[in-house]
């Protein structure tokens, strides 16, 4: 399921990953700036593999009646509504979103 | 460094003691130039790789600088600009305002607690002159109509291959509803907290010009109250500094156009996906390999917050 956005969790992983080498290399380049950045980007992947099954699980039933699909991904539904097969209006379509970007937030920024 | 150092010496015709490098914008590096006088300036010139597809040329900000500036607002005076074909690339320096640019001090800290109250009324009728700028003298610089910027967003985020059908429910929305023209003026585009110098006293300064096109006035002040520009005081609706009625009388102190607010609404909607978009922008960059940088891989998780402030503006009419 691709609920969430770029970069993934491994995306994340990488670019913590790449700041401990850099570190290891020439430590004068690491600011706390940083160091609180990557330390955010660990508690977004954290919070991400702690919730990800539960908002796959309670999204599955709405998603798969708008998209028209059993397994369906998140292209899906932008694909109907590019194409206007979904009206931009659609009550069901809106709740879905709102009630998505909610879920998201709490993964991505809780204090937001 | 040492070359770029030696022709500034060469342009300004006097010693430098020290060329300090700034944090600088998606399409600028910017160093702080320190005389052996004392005297400071800035230095912006083109980045060496840009990630904004949206910015203008560095000699198209000094030359929109130097027209507001006779029109009094608040802007650095420009002391000389170039383009070499070499290194130094294309870039101009400007008189160094001193002051606080950083949002969170400006709107939390002690020492602004006297100016606040008044910020938001001289950022309003700062961007009144700004918009009085005669457009016939700005000739080198785009117009670009809410569609044309709407398309050209459009064309950005399918370039990403990567759905966001938030996104695209707001392409949607908007594409549908009809805004109101004004008289075209110019245009700030990155009219913000994080551009405004400001000190004890007040707004100082406006800066960061790399986003200014020709188009409609409300497009600045919607940009202003868009939710991520409010920097944790979201009540505030405009700046994170007070309400739009507020920046409306600063503006209204030098313009007599009439705000609608429901316009005012659908630009702050464009601003709020605008913003997303260009959270994409930085995050492909350091995907793609362009620009490696953990700043640039956390922004993309911020996508979520212009997310939910769209769906909060279509489910919930919450501005």
């Amino acid at each position: 399921m691709d609920y969430f956005d770029r970069p993934n969790a491994n995306e994340l992983l990488e670019a913590v990953s790449s700041l401990i080498n850099e570190f290891n290399i020439n430590p004068k380049v690491i600011n706390n700036f940083k160091i609180q950045i990557a330390l955010n980007i660990l508690n977004i992947v954290r919070r991400e593999v702690a919730q990800k099954d539960r908002i796959e699980e309670k999204f599955y039933n709405l998603g798969s009646i708008i998209s028209r699909k059993k397994n369906f991904l998140m292209k899906d539904i932008s694909k109907l509504i590019k194409e206007e097969k979904i009206n931009y209006k659609d009550q069901t379509l809106i709740d879905f979103l709102h009630e998505l970007s909610l879920e998201k937030i709490k993964i991505d920024n809780p204090k937001y | 460094m040492n070359k770029l150092k030696s022709f500034l010496e060469d342009s300004l015709k006097i010693n430098i003691k020290k060329l300090v490098p700034l944090s600088g914008g998606a399409s600028a590096e910017i160093n702080k130039i320190i005389l052996d006088s004392g005297i400071e300036y800035i230095l912006r010139r083109s980045a060496f790789k840009s990630n904004s597809p949206l910015a203008i040329s560095k000699s198209v900000e000094s030359n929109i600088q130097r027209e507001v500036l006779k029109l009094g607002a608040p802007v650095p005076k420009i002391i000389f600009d170039f383009n070499e074909k070499n290194e130094i690339g294309e870039g101009y320096v400007m008189q160094y305002i001193s002051g606080e640019t950083i949002p969170r001090k400006i709107l939390r800290d002690k020492n602004f607690d006297s100016c606040r109250n008044k910020l938001l009324f001289q950022i309003g009728s700062a961007l009144a002159k700004i918009h009085s700028t005669p457009i016939n003298n700005l000739t080198d610089v785009k117009k670009i109509s809410f569609h044309d910027s709407l398309d050209n967003l459009y064309k950005i985020y399918l370039s990403f291959d990567k759905s966001q059908p938030v996104f695209d429910l707001a392409f949607k929305y908007l594409k549908k509803i009809e805004i109101e023209s004004f008289d075209n003026v110019l245009v700030h585009g990155d009219f913000r907290l994080g551009n405004f110098i400001i000190s004890e006293k007040g707004l100082e300064s406006i800066i960061d010009w790399e986003l200014a096109h020709i188009g409609n006035p409300i497009e600045d002040l919607a940009w202003l109250c868009v939710k991520s520009w409010r920097f944790g005081n979201i009540n505030q609706r405009a700046g994170g500094l007070g309400s739009v009625e507020n920046l409306l009388n600063g503006y209204n102190s030098v313009s007599d156009l009439v705000i609608n607010n429901f316009q005012l609404n659908l630009w702050q909607m464009f601003g709020t996906l605008k913003w997303g978009i260009i959270c994409m922008v930085q995050t492909f960059a350091h995907l793609s390999g362009d620009i490696k940088s953990i700043e640039k891989a956390a922004i993309g998780r911020r996508v979520s917050e212009t997310e939910l402030d769209l769906m909060e503006m279509m489910k919930n009419n919450t501005f």
